[in-house]
């Protein structure tokens, strides 16, 4: 599994579509820091501070699920027309290192980047914004928490049709309507069918969603934080097992 | 008596409606050069894939290394170079970057490991460039080198010098007769090319569409190697009554679609057509030919 893992973390950092998407999303998120910091000296504009800014990262966490679908598809690299886990294979790698050992170091470099990213921009925003001191740095660092099993969820799903799909829109479509699609409906039917609404509250999306306990810092935020991450975890888990399982008998073109 | 490094026994694979591969059953011993012919769709690639852990059949037995159980053979995997179908690389990668992310992957120790092989294969030039810019024939030898990265026990190789230019073909030839000799390298081998196959197998496997219908020594290939006339006429009987009463001639046989092969007297191929032509058999053609590989596919697979 480490060799596997190393040979993986030698590929990534050689995956130059995958650092131009992270450096997009560092200009975009310095961008935003920026383009408020230009307009502060606008005595009329409100939005200059620490609290916008910071909340424009943990009240999204839910755009941020569907930019998992993009990570992983990016560092799944195209697979299905490059056609090398056939090596692995033949070399007598298990599959289930295969399919754990790819998601793992998908998951390494997403939580480093998330952690780089956020922490450049936490930085950036603390450097040139007005302190709102809000509570606004709570709010990132709580979110965050939470939201680790379920931002890990988006990874997982997408993984998991990305090594089954024939081609990656077919796998990042699935994704997308496993992750988005369902609950978005789900909580449009939830309000007329109670059963449906408590359904869709294990759903990652609605877990990390802005007007959840979450997002909000409602009631007792340890309860809060623990239940959010217990609800990704079962997630995490459910398709890890499904998708070894399932990988046991791929046939590998 | 030689080590059986891979045996299969019953092996059938299906897709779908369609039988890929149909109770084959071969043995390779170790320090041969297996050579499997076969039409496209035969089952060639789908038997190496089998191999290799990539499919599954539905029936059968397979031992690798002499090992059955899957967990045994998938670990015997590691004594084994693949090269099947596309060679299967990184795109935007290059030559030692692929090779290098490989290494690291089998545990493969030792970082110069990937320059000798790039050396071995005529690749050590490539420098900054990308894999998605090789030409096939640099694809195919990368894959090669990928096959003998680990120093492998055993080689499966699926039309490896697909794409190559002769003076490749030639090189490729070499190292593998090479890994052969010198390490007693065993060998399973297909390729579309039989006469290149002729240069270097030491056995080989007849399959058509997913049966195995022979397999033979390059040895006693050898022996059943001889030159021959083929008689083509309307009327065989007439014609063997020709070659027997007038000729003399007992050595030859009948076969399907109006075909005699006469094993004797090629040079009266003369004689011959007057006789035929005068006992009005229907001549139609006489031609010389020597048995090779590639006639004795074709006689295989029509059933002559």
């Amino acid at each position: 599994m480490l060799n596997y893992i190393k040979s993986e973390c030698y590929r990534t950092l050689r995956n130059r579509n995958f650092k131009i998407l992270v450096g997009v999303c560092a200009l975009l998120m310095a961008a935003l820091v920026v383009v408020l910091k230009l307009f502060s000296s606008t005595p009329t504009f409100p939005y200059a501070n620490t609290r916008f800014a910071l909340s424009n990262l943990y009240m999204q966490m839910n755009l941020l699920l569907a930019v998992t679908i993009v990570v992983s598809t990016f560092l799944h690299d195209n697979e299905e027309k490059h056609h090398t886990m056939k090596h692995s294979v033949a070399f007598g790698i298990p599959r289930t290192v295969i399919f754990m050992g790819r998601f793992l170091v998908q998951a390494l470099v997403s939580i480093l980047i998330y952690l780089v990213l956020v922490g450049g921009f936490i930085a950036l925003s603390f450097g040139l914004l007005q302190h709102s001191n809000a509570g606004e740095l709570e709010g990132v660092i709580r979110v965050s928490l939470g939201s680790f099993t379920c931002l890990l969820t988006g990874l997982v799903v997408s993984h998991f049709f990305l090594m089954f799909a024939e081609n990656q829109s077919t796998a990042m479509v699935a994704a997308l309507v496993v992750l988005i699609v369902v609950p978005s409906i789900g909580n449009l039917l939830g309000r007329k069918l109670m059963l449906v609404k408590s359904l869709m509250e294990f759903f990652p999306l609605n877990v990390i969603s802005d007007g959840g306990p979450l997002v909000e810092g409602e009631g007792d935020i340890v309860r809060v934080i623990m239940k959010s991450l217990l609800i990704g975890a079962v997630w995490l888990v459910a398709f890890l097992v499904l998708g070894v399982i399932r990988f046991q008998k791929k046939e590998i073109k | 008596m030689s080590e059986v490094i891979l045996s299969m026994k019953g092996i059938t694979k299906i897709y779908g409606d369609v039988k890929a591969l149909d109770d084959v059953t071969i043995e390779i011993k170790r320090g041969e050069i297996y050579g499997l012919v076969g039409n496209n769709g035969a089952g060639k690639t789908t038997l190496m894939r089998l191999v290799t852990g990539q499919s599954f059949s539905e029936s059968g037995e397979m031992t690798l290394f002499g090992a059955a159980a899957p967990e045994e053979i998938r670990k015997n995997r590691k004594r084994t170079g693949v090269l099947i179908e596309d060679p299967g690389f990184f795109l935007n990668m290059t030559a030692t970057q692929n090779l290098e992310y490989f290494r690291i992957q089998f545990g493969i120790p030792g970082k110069d490991v990937v320059s000798k092989v790039l050396v071995d294969i005529g690749l050590e030039d490539t420098g900054k460039k990308k894999y998605k810019d090789f030409s096939l024939g640099m694809k195919q030898r990368l894959g090669i080198g990928l096959a003998l990265l680990q120093t492998p026990e055993f080689l499966i190789l699926d039309e490896p010098i697909n794409g190559l230019d002769p003076a490749g073909i030639i090189e490729i030839r070499q190292t593998l007769l090479n890994v052969n000799q010198k390490r007693n390298t065993t060998i399973l081998i297909s390729s579309h090319i039989l006469t290149e196959m002729a240069n270097i197998a030491t056995h080989y496997g007849f399959l058509s569409h997913g049966k195995l219908l022979e397999e033979i020594s390059s040895e006693d290939l050898l022996k059943k190697c001889n030159a021959y006339l083929d008689i083509r006429v309307e009327n065989t009987e007439a014609m063997c009554l020709v070659l027997e009463k007038e000729l003399n001639y007992l050595y030859f046989k009948v076969y399907p679609d109006n075909h005699i092969h006469l094993y004797e007297g090629l040079e009266d191929g003369e004689r011959i057509c007057e006789l035929a032509v005068s006992n009005r058999v229907g001549l139609s053609g006489i031609e010389r030919r020597v048995v090779n590989l590639e006639n004795y596919y074709m006689n295989i697979v029509e059933g002559r």
